[in-house]
């Protein structure tokens, strides 16, 4: 038999080698060998030998289910907490209130001057803005919701005001303190019905003469906390004068519709905006929804568009968006 | 459910996870892949070592297996890989795995320890299954790896040539010098031991 078809042969399985082959004792693999393995692979795959075998998904799966109650629980922590640890947007929504509260002011101090050129000569009227606005805050800080009716210390005041306008002395008229104070005292005694019906005087300041009596406000300011705190109780008092205001227009609208070129400014609107500000979210929305039952569309859109700057997580309800 | 899938769908399972898969993978290959390490490198220790390194190998690997080949072919072309680096690494295991004389080697002589010019006397097939073993520890490595490939893992020579990576003529010829030698070296029992 050739070898070729011995070869043949054993290929095709007919040749007694591969039988004899099979029957040879089988080397018998170490046990260990086979745990040490299968311990191995079951490992690789993150199963137990003998375990049922893990789905793929199940890990990603749980670990994004995690993640996700993780996430909406962080969202929601800053409402659960107590008032002690503020987290860091309730801080912006302080300071924005803050802010507010600073503009409040400057459009007071605008109104109160506009209020005091009316009665006083229109070259004395950026002097005797200054002392007044302090005047008339001090007053209502001391007494919320009631007009003011006594004069201020103005000599001190007027004399801070006259130091403070220093650095712009052109535009100050050189008018000793003294007499600025009798226009502002005659303001003052002025019953707030007469000033309702008296003529709309057209005195307008100018812009730079509106803007240092702020200015000049915020300098005189304290900066540290505890005075701004303070001043935030007081200014919360003060506003609660503008919801009298609101709801007393026979007397407190007709001061300002007195001063046209302050309309704008410290309208009854406009102080109804300041208190919308801080206003809960959805008494605020009560308040947009009654502006715009009553035709104020646009004012509504404006205050609108302040909330969702405020509050730009909180869902505006349909109806409020489509008008 | 495993016992009757196929190798490579076992294998596929295992990658995606099923940790039974592999065991019944492992059983079926483990017997054929160890004896052809010890048989190759006729040393224990060594075999067992390489056979770990082995499944290891195919654990590590299996994100990477593609069934585009016989899985048996895929175990032992990593097995022959592995056997290759560590001869190289220990050079005192010499198994000539690289050589090429096939032609020059003498035939291996399967003789039994002492017939004794006996040949009435009925050998039985333990002792023929000895001298089998002793042949193929006798072949050159080349061919003795090819035999191992095709009596344990039942390779085809053009799988032989692609575990060993050669090609399928020479993977024939290793197989078929093998083949006669080890015929030849039985010849005489075979006429008592139904080689024939």
């Amino acid at each position: 038999m050739s070898q070729d078809r011995e070869f043949e042969n054993y290929m095709q399985g007919k040749s007694g080698l591969s039988d004899l082959y099979a029957d040879l004792p089988q080397d018998k693999l170490p046990s260990h060998l086979d745990a040490a393995i299968l311990a191995e692979a079951h490992r690789a795959v993150g199963a137990r030998p003998g375990g049922k075998p893990r789905r793929s998904w199940v890990i990603p799966l749980s670990m994004a289910a995690s993640l996700f109650v993780a996430v909406i629980i962080g969202l929601q922590l800053p409402y659960l907490l107590p008032g002690g640890s503020v987290p860091s947007q309730m801080r912006q929504e302080e300071k924005h209130q803050e802010e507010k509260h600073q503009e409040e002011k400057q459009k007071a101090a605008k109104m109160e001057m506009a209020a005091a050129d009316r009665s006083a000569p229109p070259p004395a009227a950026p002097a005797k803005v200054a002392p007044e606005q302090k005047q008339s805050r001090a007053q209502a800080n001391n007494q919320p919701g009631v007009p003011p009716a006594e004069p201020a210390p103005v000599t001190l005041a007027a004399k801070a005001v006259i130091s403070l306008n220093a650095a712009a002395p052109q535009r100050v008229p050189p008018e000793p303190a003294p007499t600025m104070a009798k226009p502002a005292q005659a303001f003052d005694k002025k019953p707030m019905d007469a000033m309702a019906v008296a003529p709309a005087a057209p005195v307008e300041a100018p812009p730079v003469v509106a803007e240092r009596p702020a200015r000049l406000y915020e300098q005189a300011e304290p900066g540290n906390g505890a005075a701004l705190k303070k001043e935030r109780r007081q200014r919360s008092s003060a506003e609660g004068n503008a919801a009298d205001y609101s709801t007393q227009p026979a007397a407190a609208a007709g001061t300002i519709v007195a001063a046209p070129e302050t309309a704008g400014l410290a309208s009854p609107q406009a102080e109804t905006k300041a208190d919308m500000v801080n206003l809960p979210p959805k008494e605020w929305l009560a308040r947009i929804r009654q502006l715009k039952q009553q035709g104020k569309t646009d004012e509504g859109k404006k205050e609108l568009a302040a909330f969702r700057k405020r509050y730009p997580d909180y869902s505006v309800p349909k109806d409020l968006e489509t008008r | 459910m495993h016992d009757e899938a196929a190798d490579e769908q076992l294998m596929e399972r295992y990658r995606d996870g099923d940790a039974g898969a592999f065991d019944v993978l492992y059983h079926r290959h483990k017997g054929g892949l160890y004896r052809y390490l010890l048989r190759l490198c006729k040393h224990r220790d060594v075999a067992e070592e390489l056979f770990q390194d082995v499944w290891s190998n195919i654990i590590r690997s299996r994100e990477r297996y593609q069934p585009s080949a016989k899985f048996t072919t895929f175990l032992y072309q990593v097995a022959h890989n592995r056997l290759i680096d560590h001869v190289r690494k220990r050079p005192e295991i010499s198994l000539s795995l690289d050589e090429a004389g096939e032609d020059d080697d003498p035939p291996v002589e399967l003789v039994a320890a002492d017939p004794g010019g006996q040949p009435e006397i009925m050998v039985d097939r333990k002792r023929l299954a000895e001298s089998l073993v002793k042949g193929i520890a006798a072949l050159p490595a080349p061919q003795r790896e090819a035999f191992l490939l095709r009596e344990e893992a039942g390779l085809s020579l053009e799988e032989i040539a692609l575990a060993t990576g050669v090609t399928p003529e020479t993977a024939k010829s290793r197989l078929r010098y093998a083949v006669a030698k080890l015929r030849d070296g039985l010849r005489g029992w075979g006429e008592s031991g139904g080689l024939g």
